[in-house]
């Protein structure tokens, strides 16, 4: 731990921010989260009619939820110990909520 | 707080240090432009001396108005009005030109004649549009850029609560006279957590407002891909359809907005005013009038009622209430715009807004300071950051004085680089900002003090030239009680005092080399 | 009234927050310049100033204002709390004198 110390303004990266890593962490942080948010936003706004509500109050609601999803979802892979499999599943989620909205 | 993980907390620092470096300074630029347009009607009445006019709450009748104006706008098939309000005394006219561009015209309240203003942006036109935007229009670039900013002032957030950890323990703890680097780190992490909510609220309710911008796609799916069938379910936003072209007069106005206001006051229990009357397809036999009470005066909710009424025969074709889960968007949304009358809440977000400022300026000056005193301080790195952080926070400052300063000294029939009079002013805005950059990348930290003295000076200079140029120095706006301006002018006193106490303690002395001692940020 | 509703506001989110500084030992040891500790008091009063300050609020303007009038105004008094314990702590000592009876 005592050597692990990182203090804010080291230049030095941690374990898990080199180069490729980081880059991807921020790709898919915000624009997986960006995918995921919009998958979210349509999937409710669709599929919330079905069960009743009105489709513009679902729509209100998804929108103010969307934040709720984008930023857990982006600090969770910025800080993620496994990153190449936890933002695949990410990707893949979005692109799993993109197609249930589309279909719906 | 619960036990977290050391890699957690490392990958939080690595985000909270590398975005707040990146983004600092546009989200500075967007706190300061946000913190003025909460006084931009002010701003307004400031730079367009001709709309100082006293509100008396006379009733206005727009049938009256609409036959007044001038031919151009009364034959436009879309004219907007703006009711007058005690913060914006002008009757506001919104229409299409017979060419299909937008027009805005001021109308004087006690007559309804159009008033010959200012040519310039001001608060309403410029400020508050850069807070938006940074008024990057293209492909609407900037509202990209600060959404962006937005999300990541959420991410900042977050993450800072877990980097700076002894934050809640430290709360009312601040040591100026400690290291400069301690203290600086003590005031960010104050104000940080001063306006915790505030500073949460804000970028969260700025991306919901623009939410169908951010989420084009999302917003639009649920209604098979049409946004107009979505915003038409979320805020009542009516299409009147094609026009007929048959033509046909309009009904009286004022009888139906006396209906629709009634048909409000019913619904709610309580006195619902309109804040727009909108005339789309006027002088067709669709004609038809849209009402809105778009910022009421007495509640954080916003349009929460829009009444649609058929232009000849006055029946309602729409009465719009906004539901539940819309009407806490409303809420939201509100909150951010806080058009409401409600004096001590405006100056307290005042102040969060200058609380904010001060905390991200600190974090980008924790960020320099903790690199002094080390190779890295020669790196283009530390170099570009410390210019963008030196003109980024008082380049901005100052470069607003300049915009202040050049609404008030820029002849009527000044010939700009391009465009009207209202650019050149904004063309000021931008040549200072720019030159602080440049000014902060060759003289580093000396820079602090002389864009300080410019702030001071610009200030000063601001309040002597609108006292010359319309007479009314503060002396006379006290007496008469012309908040707007005495309250502008007192501001800008007050900025120059800051600004000129603080180029004081800037001055640089002659430092000694520390030795880098590392220090956690807690 | 209004006006009386928003003196009590403010003075009870200002008091609140001066209390709940001086229910942490580094800030009561600053202001009574001496070792002693804080005990119970000054924080149980904080907490109710507090809760008093957002009831004044609500009172005042309704809960849909309050929700965000009390969090600005409260933050605006730890500001001026820390401002007062960095250049004055003994300002304070007042406060700490009514309350010490109570410990």
């Amino acid at each position: 731990m005592a050597g692990n110390r990182q203090t804010a303004g080291s230049q030095r990266a941690p374990a898990g921010f080199g180069g490729a890593l980081a880059l991807w962490r921020l790709l898919v942080g915000f624009v997986g989260g960006y995918a995921l948010v919009s998958g979210f936003v349509a999937l409710a706004g669709s599929a919330l009619p079905l069960l009743g509500m009105e489709r513009g109050e679902a729509l209100s609601l998804a929108s103010l939820l969307a934040l709720f999803v984008y930023v857990p979802a982006c600090l969770f892979i910025l800080s993620t110990r496994r990153p190449w499999r936890n933002g695949t599943i990410l990707l893949m989620l979005a692109a799993a909520m993109i197609a249930a909205a589309v279909m719906i | 707080m619960p036990r977290i993980s050391e890699d957690f907390r490392q990958a939080m620092n690595w985000t909270h240090t590398w975005l707040g470096v990146v983004l600092g300074i546009v989200l500075f630029a967007v706190f300061w432009m946000g913190t003025l347009t909460i006084f931009a009607p002010e701003i307004d009445r400031w730079m367009i001396p001709e709309t100082r006019i006293a509100h008396d709450g006379r009733e206005v009748s727009y049938d009256r108005l609409l036959a007044q104006l001038p031919p151009d706008a009364a034959t436009s098939d879309y004219v907007n009005f703006v009711v007058p309000t005690e913060r914006h005394p002008t009757i506001g006219v919104f229409y299409r030109d017979s060419q299909g561009a937008f027009q805005n015209l001021l109308l004087d309240p006690r007559t309804g004649a159009p008033i010959s203003v200012t040519d310039s942006h001001a608060g309403s036109g410029f400020i508050y549009p850069f807070h938006l935007s940074l008024t990057i229009e293209w492909q609407n670039l900037g509202y990209w850029i600060v959404g962006l900013a937005a999300l990541a002032m959420l991410l900042l957030l977050v993450s800072g609560i877990f980097v700076h950890r002894k934050i809640i323990a430290e709360l009312f703890v601040f040591r100026p006279q400690r290291k400069p680097r301690r203290a600086t780190l003590d005031l960010h992490n104050l104000s940080s957590l001063v306006g915790l909510p505030f500073y949460i609220l804000m970028p969260f309710s700025g991306l919901l407002i623009f939410a169908s911008l951010y989420l084009p796609w999302g917003m639009a799916e649920p209604f098979g891909g049409d946004m107009d069938k979505a915003e038409a379910a979320i805020s009542g936003a009516y299409d009147p359809g094609p026009r007929t072209g048959r033509p046909a007069p309009i009904a009286s106005l004022d009888a139906m907005k006396r209906k629709a206001e009634a048909m409000w006051s019913e619904t709610e229990g309580a006195p619902v005013k309109t804040n727009i009357l909108r005339i789309l397809n006027n002088g067709d036999e669709s004609a038809v009038v849209y009402f809105r009470n778009t910022f009421p005066e007495d509640r954080v909710v916003l349009s929460k009622y829009v009444a649609v009424l058929d232009g000849q025969s006055g029946a309602v074709l729409q009465d719009f209430v906004k539901p539940p889960i819309g009407e806490a968007s409303a809420w939201v949304q509100g909150a951010h715009f806080i058009q409401f009358g409600h004096w001590p809440l405006r100056w307290l977000y005042f102040l969060g807004g200058l609380g904010g400022c001060v905390m991200i300026a600190t974090g980008n000056l924790f960020w320099l300071r903790s690199r002094e005193g080390r190779l890295a301080r020669a790196s283009l790195g530390y170099r570009t950051v410390e210019a963008l952080t030196i003109g980024g926070v008082t380049g901005i400052i100052a470069a607003t004085g300049a915009f202040f300063v050049a609404n008030r000294l820029i002849p009527a029939d000044a010939f700009p680089v391009k465009g009207a009079r209202a650019d050149a002013e904004v063309q000021v805005f931008w040549l200072v900002w720019l030159i602080a950059f440049v000014h902060a990348a060759i003289l580093r930290e000396r820079a602090w003090a002389q864009q300080a003295w410019a702030i001071a000076v610009l200030a000063i200079a601001a309040v002597a030239s609108n006292a010359v140029t319309t007479g009314d120095h503060i002396g006379v706006t006290l007496a008469e009680g012309e908040w707007a301006v005495a309250g502008m002018d007192l501001l800008l006193l007050i900025t120059a005092g800051i600004a000129a106490w603080a180029a004081i303690r800037l001055a640089p002395s002659p430092m000694p080399e520390r030795p880098f001692d590392p220090m956690p940020a807690e | 009234m209004n006006m009386l509703l928003l003196l009590g506001a403010v003075l009870a989110a200002l008091f609140g927050c001066a209390l709940l500084a001086l229910s942490q030992p580094r800030h009561w040891q600053a202001v009574t310049r001496t070792r002693s500790e804080p005990g119970r008091t000054p924080q149980r009063l904080g907490w109710l100033l507090l809760t008093g300050s957002i009831v004044l609020t609500i009172l005042r303007d309704g809960a849909s204002f309050a929700a965000l009038f009390a969090p600005v105004l409260i933050g605006s008094a730890v500001l001026v709390t820390a401002m007062v314990l960095t250049c004055c702590p003994r300002v304070l000592s007042p406060i700490m004198k009514m309350i010490m009876p109570m410990n």
